[in-house]
């Protein structure tokens, strides 16, 4: 099953995060559609804070977020249409499976039957196609992971940012996914930035890598 | 030689003085909690209370009573719900105080905080029922927010950030994330506001205007003034059936137990909301801090002057409805009763809760109390320890008893979670190291059953002095307690008794405001959730 979304390019330009002090020297980077970014680097260096930077979740200390050519720097997180994927699914337990994955396109004010069936189509997509009923409390970890990645894509996102979505899983799993993850990335042609601290991931996973 | 470690090697044994502890509370649970209720029930069989049932004024009562505490509780959760956002999820300087100062009015006695009020709004809100639903707000908030602020600082922050990220609004995100996640909370923290609002009577009888009344007012009239016994009985059972029914809704609709880990708030990082975030606290701090300023303040004010006029009077007993210095010791004395009655009591229950099913169920009974008003409790020790065969008036135990039954199931709460909590090795270490059974446990338990029995000791005697229903029902005309003595000077006109009714409300205050402090120090520094 394909699924494409509209090319769109991320533009890091000369980006200063942090809270209230820079964490590091401004960041500039530009992710093609299609392609993965890695950033390897230790615990604390400001990878996870990036990511939030990005989505907006984190107000940036100078410099700019461009995508698709819009400066979204100042927009709002809603308004940014940045899927995040974080080391922990998040999935929202009172929901069902389908229901979390049609989150997003209901925000977009898509009626709740249109919303479901495109739930299903993704979850055919990362192999889960019987579990649109199901309770997200009944899911292996990997099951959840992979729900996780189909929810922040169903709303058609404009950029996906990985925050060590596989490091909570065992050996063999991660690595399946992170092969898997890396198939649907490119088969959505947007720009995606996925961070760890682990290189053989790292490796799996991205088309470049950036060492922090 | 008995080992100290059981037949599972992972667990010690009981100690033999253990085993039969739980025999204690259960007969003090069955002679003051158990009978009473039992005579209740035997009074309200009789046919003539039966009628009392019928009557359709003690209806209407019920449901005015129920319409009060609805509109209290929409309005603390309407109100306290943000509160609890601002102290949970924004971290800003005095967060932590502002958390303590939120729970200050809950602890307060309830005549206190409603003279409180009436002495701050009296000129804008009259008597009446909105001063009554302010008084219950502002107690109330502390429920709210301790409750719903537990379950909402387990809720993981990215996942609304998650919300955020696939479009939700910061208000779509709330609606749909944050608020189906305290959904139990919420409901939790509603059904404990309505029972303390519907069973509500210090609040009633200080801001009210003698149309805003509840159940309990009924029972304390109709055993005070009226000595309608059976019909005190009726209004009492109907109030039990009442609290009854929500606290089983409540339970059988209670989603399972939250546990992981606790989030800490995390300052804001747009100067914009920081600014708003400090504006919201000085808001909050102001409103929960001024009653009880006003309130000092009254003490040491007549007529726009300073002056310390009143404060003697509390020591010349010149007042016509009893003497405050009189009050005062009698008071202190039955704090003091209750405290050891209770925590010997609630720590034994505890104790043996950990020890054995039967100490578990004896645990479990002793939480009821929390689910009979006071005024309910005092009319049942009434009527099956104030009269023959059993007469126990004179010999001035009624209203200790009475009030270590309303402070024991707070100190089973606080007790119970901090001995399972305790980890055994330190016994198992003292077991293999030649302990005997008895030994080893005090060694891995006492520590913390010192603590919390001082700690449960002293929460007790704060309880006990600001109680009000009870010994409402109890105190003898000539032998009023503080809160009765505020309620009876309030009653009476002049500055006089509004001014010594200021005086020792400052006092009741001052004092229970001393020990809440202290036990939550000792509970700080020797490492024990309290």
């Amino acid at each position: 099953m394909t699924i494409s979304y509209a090319s769109s390019e991320l533009i890091l330009d000369n980006l200063i995060i942090g809270y209230t002090a820079p964490l590091r020297d401004p960041i500039n980077v530009q992710v093609h559609p299609g392609r993965i970014l890695g950033i390897l680097g230790s615990s604390g260096c400001g990878k996870s804070t990036l990511l939030s930077t990005i989505a907006g979740i984190v107000p940036a200390l100078g410099g700019d977020v461009f995508l698709d050519g819009e400066r979204i720097t100042d927009l709002r997180i809603d308004e940014r249409r940045v899927g995040l994927v974080f080391q922990e699914p998040l999935l929202f337990d009172h929901l069902s499976v389908a229901d979390n994955v049609a989150y997003g396109l209901r925000r977009q004010g898509v009626p709740r039957s249109q919303a479901r069936a495109r739930a299903r189509e993704l979850l055919t997509w990362i192999g889960l196609p019987d579990f649109d009923e199901r309770s997200v409390t009944t899911l292996s970890g990997g099951q959840a992971q992979r729900i996780a990645l189909a929810r922040a894509v169903a709303p058609a996102p404009r950029a996906l940012l990985l925050d060590e979505p596989f490091s909570a899983l065992d050996a063999p799993l991660r690595r399946r996914l992170a092969l898997e993850t890396r198939e649907r990335i490119e088969s959505l042609g947007i720009p995606a930035i996925h961070v760890t601290h682990d290189p053989e991931e790292a490796a799996l996973i991205c088309s470049e890598i950036l060492s922090w | 030689m008995v080992g100290a470690v059981g037949r599972d090697p992972r667990t010690l044994t009981v100690p033999v003085a253990l085993r039969y502890a739980w025999l204690v509370p259960a007969g003090f649970i069955t002679a003051f909690l158990l009978i009473p209720i039992a005579v209740l029930i035997g009074v309200v069989a009789d046919a003539a209370t039966l009628t009392g049932l019928g009557d359709i004024g003690l209806w209407r009562v019920a449901g005015l009573a129920a319409t009060q505490a609805l509109t209290s509780v929409l309005l603390t959760l309407v109100i306290g719900i943000p509160i609890t956002g601002l102290l949970y999820r924004c971290d800003f300087q005095g967060r932590r105080g502002l958390l303590a100062l939120a729970t200050v009015p809950f602890v307060l006695p309830t005549v206190v905080v409603a003279l409180a009020l009436r002495t701050l709004l009296g000129d804008v809100v009259p008597q009446g029922l909105g001063l009554v639903l302010i008084a219950h707000v502002y107690v109330n908030l502390a429920v709210v927010i301790r409750i719903v602020g537990a379950r909402w600082s387990r809720v993981d922050p990215r996942t609304v950030a998650v919300a955020r990220t696939l479009g939700a609004s910061p208000l779509t995100a709330w609606r749909t994330v944050t608020v189906p996640a305290l959904r139990s909370s919420i409901g939790a923290a509603a059904a404990v506001v309505f029972v303390f609002s519907f069973t509500s009577l210090g609040i009633i009888a200080v801001a009210g205007d003698g149309t805003v009344r509840t159940l309990e007012s009924v029972i304390v009239r109709r055993t005070s003034v009226l000595l309608d016994f059976p019909g005190a009985a009726a209004a009492a059972f109907l109030q039990v059936l009442v609290v009854t029914l929500v606290l089983v809704v409540t339970v059988r609709t209670r989603s399972p137990r939250t546990v992981g880990r606790t989030w800490n708030p995390r300052p804001a990082a747009r100067p914009r909301t920081r600014i708003g975030i400090h504006a919201s606290a000085i808001v909050v701090g102001v409103m929960l801090i001024a009653p009880l300023a006003t309130m000092a303040l009254a003490s040491v004010r007549v007529d726009g002057a300073w002056t310390i006029t009143w404060w003697p009077e509390l020591l010349n007993g010149r007042i016509g409805v009893g003497s405050p210095q009189g009050a005062l010791i009698r008071s202190i004395g039955i704090a003091v009763a209750t405290g050891i009655l209770a925590s010997l009591i609630g720590g034994l229950a505890a104790a043996s809760a950990l020890a054995h099913r039967a100490g578990r169920t004896v645990a479990g009974i002793g939480l009821l109390p929390l689910g009979v008003s006071a005024a309910t409790l005092g009319v049942g020790t009434l009527l099956a320890f104030g009269r023959d065969p059993v007469d126990l008036r004179a010999t001035g135990l009624l209203i200790p008893i009475a009030h270590a039954l309303v402070a024991v199931p707070l100190v089973i709460a606080v007790a119970v979670p901090a001995l399972t909590e305790t980890s055994n090795q330190r016994g198992l270490v003292a077991a293999t190291l030649g302990a005997r059974p008895l030994r080893a446990w005090w060694t891995c338990y006492g520590p913390v059953l010192r603590v919390v029995m001082i700690a449960a000791g002293g929460l007790a005697a704060a309880v006990s002095l600001g109680e009000f229903g009870a010994a409402s029902v109890l105190a003898r005309a000539d032998s009023p307690t503080v809160p009765v003595l505020i309620e009876r000077l309030l009653g009476r006109p002049g500055d006089a008794s509004f001014g010594v009714a200021a005086c020792l409300s400052v006092v009741l205050m001052a004092v229970t405001l001393v020990l809440v402090g202290l036990i939550d120090r000792l509970g700080r520094q020797r490492g024990v959730p309290l």
